[in-house]
């Protein structure tokens, strides 16, 4: 029995149970953090990442552990964000009461210009990889589909479907660091 | 210097963990630590996947030349004006477009499994199950998009006002509400708790007094069933509640809720409660045994089948 199914015994979906599940995997969450880049700031994360996670909870969570290390990865994945974009991240994000958040920190018109621009450039680069692989894309990415359930519904190989996923991910990374070059 | 194997490893990453265990991303980990190049790879990739949220869930426009390849150089000028002329024409395909085009449109997509709870200036709020996205319009306080997945909409009622929800096909609005809405490829569901929702306002113009929902598969005409105004939403409190329901609508809620691949086969409707509590595997077994039907492990989910004989 892994750490993931005692877990789970201890009874998740209750905030209770979500922070035993966290307190077990902590020096794991600790060290993914640090591999992650977290670096001094681990712990810090580490802290700010559990009461996103526990203040999120508005309904029963069925995979506990996979959702702390989503909620870690995304923190990282926001501050590198708003590192890169040299801003300081819009605190006010949060709601007043815990869980409910806000629709969203307004960008200002020339992001938003700059974000509908690249956009559309981005759609371009998929639709150019072809019919097939554009449509494998968007099932997976947009539409939820797993990979099984695309290969059964294309009646395709799950090796094939990974494929034209491989092929459209390393489009979309190509045509950012074009963008970024430019 | 990123090598292309790098790459590739950190897209196989990105991939695997939409749908991770717990053990994929204690190996995440350890791939990180091997290489401390592993994290720009990963980096690179994870932008590139979280940028491609914004794209369009259905695919744009086939006639694009073909001479617009990915592995061509940085687009010039002129190329990006073809590409601002092959979004038009995706404005004309995708009615959501337009808004984007107008530049206050922005979605809130939710993972399966997760559930999120979005509170509006006019005090409306919108309760979005796993595996969702609703888009909103700063343009347009009173209006919401259901892209796909589950949302339980608790609306501020304004008579001057009225709220909308746009549900592909079909658009609710509502008259002092409290309503789910479940939007998946084939099926639109709405159920009413609180209040009234007029289902077409344009078109058909039924109304769903509490305890009325709406069933409506794309291109068939809509279909009013009865529900227990206590069970609308009662997905949020752990519970799914059904009248009838065929199991590919009891799977695409199992996935979205579990967070996990679910497939039921068989046809039988099924009326009933399943209560979300313990294990993946302790919740779908209870449901295999409702349904009548046999669980098994399916790759990376869980698949409900009829009769005795192996898994397919």
């Amino acid at each position: 029995m892994g750490a993931a199914e005692r877990a789970r015994d201890t009874g998740e979906g209750s905030p209770s149970g979500l922070e035993q599940v966290y307190l077990v995997h902590r020096e794991a969450l600790l060290r993914f953090l640090r591999a992650r880049g977290a670096g001094d700031d681990a712990e810090d994360l580490l802290q700010e990442m559990w009461i996103k996670a526990s203040a999120g909870v508005s309904g029963p969570i069925r995979d506990p552990v996979p959702y702390l290390y989503r909620t870690a990865s995304n923190l990282m994945l926001d501050r590198r964000r708003a590192g890169l974009r040299q801003a300081k991240r819009d605190t006010e994000w949060a709601g007043v009461e815990p869980g409910v958040e806000r629709p969203d920190d307004r960008p200002n018109a020339e992001q938003q210009a700059v974000a509908r621009s690249e956009l559309a450039q981005a759609e371009a680069v998929l639709t150019g990889l072809g019919e097939r692989t554009d449509a494998i894309f968007r099932r997976f990415r947009l539409r939820g589909q797993n990979q099984r359930e695309i290969a059964a519904d294309l009646g395709i190989s799950l090796s094939a479907v990974e494929k034209h996923l491989q092929k459209a991910y390393r489009a979309l990374i190509d045509y950012r660091r074009r963008r970024d070059a430019d | 210097m990123l090598t292309r194997r790098q790459d590739d490893e950190a897209i196989g990453w990105v991939i695997r963990l939409k749908h991770g265990s717990a053990e994929d991303w204690e190996a995440f980990t350890a791939w990180l630590e091997a290489d401390p190049a592993n994290l720009a790879a990963y980096e690179a990739a994870e932008l590139a996947d979280a940028d491609a949220g914004m794209l369009s869930p259905a695919a744009a426009v086939p006639e694009i030349p073909q001479d617009v390849s990915a592995e061509r150089a940085a687009p010039r000028l002129p190329r990006r004006m073809l590409f601002g002329t092959a979004v038009a024409a995706g404005i004309a395909l995708f009615g959501a477009w337009i808004s984007i085009d107008a530049g206050d449109v922005y979605s809130i997509e939710t993972r399966p499994g997760e559930s999120r709870t979005i509170a509006l200036d006019d005090g409306s709020r919108i309760e979005i199950n796993g595996a969702s996205r609703v888009t909103l319009d700063r343009d347009r306080p009173r209006y919401a998009a259901l892209d796909r997945g589950e949302a339980l909409f608790r609306i501020v009622h304004d008579e001057t006002r009225p709220f909308e929800v746009d549900a592909g096909e079909s658009v609710l609005r509502d008259l002092g509400t409290v309503f789910n809405v479940v939007r998946s490829d084939r099926v639109l569901e709405v159920a009413v708790s609180e209040g009234a929702v007029l289902f077409e306002p344009e078109g058909e113009k039924k109304i769903l007094q509490p305890g009325m929902a709406i069933s409506k598969a794309a291109g068939e005409p809509a279909r009013v069933t009865r529900v227990a105004p206590d069970a609308v939403g009662a997905w949020r409190d752990g519970r799914l509640v059904y009248a009838g329901a065929d199991a590919s609508r009891i799977a695409a809620d199992l996935s979205r809720n579990l967070g996990v691949p679910v497939t039921v086969a068989g046809s039988r409707p099924f009326s009933g409660v399943i209560v979300l509590d313990g294990s993946d595997q302790e919740v779908l077994g209870r449901t295999a045994a409702l349904l009548g039907l046999r669980l098994a492990r399916q790759g990376e989910g869980w698949t409900m089948q009829t009769g005795t004989g192996a898994p397919r």
